[in-house]
């Protein structure tokens, strides 16, 4: 079905790429204000614990993806409505990608453009590299992400001036309630939505790589992540918490001596290729899990019409950007939970009962 | 406006179907079509104005109603 093979390094770097997606805009602990990066450092701690119970599971049926794993642990009929809520998580994902995607862009540059022509041609991109499997993705992606965390760089440099460190003071200013909520809240977007990449773990050439590759991608994007968060917190201060995209106005308040001022099209930038890997490696995803669920020949006559649902999900998935925040912040991080632990949980204690694996593959 | 959509998923089903047709691979013949029936109802849908629900409220519902089950 997939003849493409990816290194461990592109793995690392796919993952890295997957947990920027969106959240290099949509900064994920915005709720817990100047703490925000403390929320990101614990929402890291539980993305661990959660990435370490999928891995406990794929150790066990090494080579194969999550949607073979169900059928082989679940039977053919509930293994298929097992998937089909996996393969609906992902599809969901995807198509809340892209209404993030055209949210920013119709508020902040293309104000007068309908909004489907922006989904469309972004989709027809996705469309594309997505037929051409996960190779192209994968090798699309270091260059893509090179550039991301050059500008990121570079950006950390131009806002040493208006970097203001007591604005991250005081520490632990909120309850602990809030903050573990909001920590939780990080947990599952981005770092558990790794899961995602359940479906493109089988095609890594070193088989026995996949969990260092994925820690690897973890702490390297986890520390950016929360790079960004302290540089957004200090640059903002405390209305950081009123904006929409805090790093997009903390862009906009660069000013290098009156030349180099109005940037915010880096952020712009950085989330437009990020977030087209995210959403190319979702819809792949998608079809590919659909293909396996169904046991087609080809996922590639999938991509289209998929892809097509997803785009006319993301003009119906919300109907403006405030509740979008508030799926973000307070509905998410419940209704990701059974998708990202509890569907592979019970999975793993049923292969558990069932003694699976039958032959031996384990390390 | 529909004959644009139109004109954008014949285009796709021109460039797609004629390659299943001729490996014989009917089972993704037939997910294909459904997929993209779907699609191209629900593109009409949209493009004539009619107002689809939106999905977010349902969500919330159904998380609403299982964390009642709890407390």
């Amino acid at each position: 079905m997939e003849e493409g093979r990816i290194s461990s390094s592109q793995l690392t770097l796919l993952v890295i790429s997957f947990l920027f997606g969106t959240s290099l805009l949509l900064s994920p602990g915005r709720g817990a204000g100047q703490d925000s990066w403390l929320a990101t450092l614990l929402g890291l701690g539980e993305g661990f614990i959660f990435a370490l119970l999928n891995l406990a599971l794929y150790n066990r049926f090494s080579g194969q993806s999550l949607v073979e794993i169900n059928e082989l642990v679940w039977g053919p009929i509930i293994g298929k409505f097992f998937s089909a809520a996996f393969l609906w998580y992902l599809f969901h994902l995807g198509s809340s990608g892209f209404a993030i995607f055209v949210t920013l862009l119709k508020t902040a540059i293309f104000m007068v453009t309908p909004e489907y022509i922006l989904l469309v041609t972004g989709l027809i991109t996705c469309i594309y590299t997505c037929k051409q499997g996960i190779e192209v993705i994968s090798r699309m992606n270091e260059v893509l992400l090179f550039s991301t965390l050059f500008l990121f760089a570079f950006s950390l440099f131009l806002m040493l001036n208006i970097f203001e460190p007591k604005n991250l003071l005081p520490v632990l200013d909120l309850p602990v309630k809030k903050l573990l909520w909001v920590a939780h809240g990080t947990a599952t977007f981005p770092f558990g939505q790794i899961i995602a990449l359940a479906m493109v773990w089988p095609f890594l050439n070193e088989t026995e790589q996949y969990r260092k590759s994925l820690f690897k991608g973890l702490i390297v994007a986890g520390i950016i992540l929360i790079l960004g968060e302290i540089r957004t917190g200090a640059v903002l201060g405390k209305i950081s918490g009123f904006y929409v995209f805090p790093t997009y106005e903390a862009y906009r308040m660069i000013n290098i001596a009156g030349v180099l001022t109005r940037l915010e099209l880096i952020p712009v930038l950085n989330f437009l290729t990020m977030g087209f890997i995210k959403a190319s490696i979702l819809l792949y995803a998608t079809s590919l899990g659909t293909a396996q669920m169904l046991k087609l020949r080809t996922y590639r006559p999938l991509v289209f019409p998929l892809g097509v649902l997803m785009i006319i999900l993301a003009a119906q998935n919300y109907a403006n950007i405030s509740q979008h925040l508030e799926f973000t912040e307070n509905i998410h991080p419940l209704y990701a939970l059974p998708f990202q632990v509890i569907l592979p949980l019970i999975t793993l204690l049923m292969a558990l009962i069932r003694g699976f694996p039958k032959q031996e593959v384990s390390k | 406006m529909i004959f644009l959509v139109v004109l954008g998923f014949g285009l796709m089903i021109f460039l797609e179907m004629p390659e299943l047709i001729q490996k014989k691979y009917y089972r993704e013949l037939v997910v294909f079509c459904i997929l993209t029936l779907i699609g191209l109802i629900l593109s009409i849908l949209l493009t004539l104005g009619v107002e689809l629900p939106y999905l977010d409220p349902l969500i919330k519902k159904a998380i609403t109603g299982i964390g009642k089950l709890f407390y």
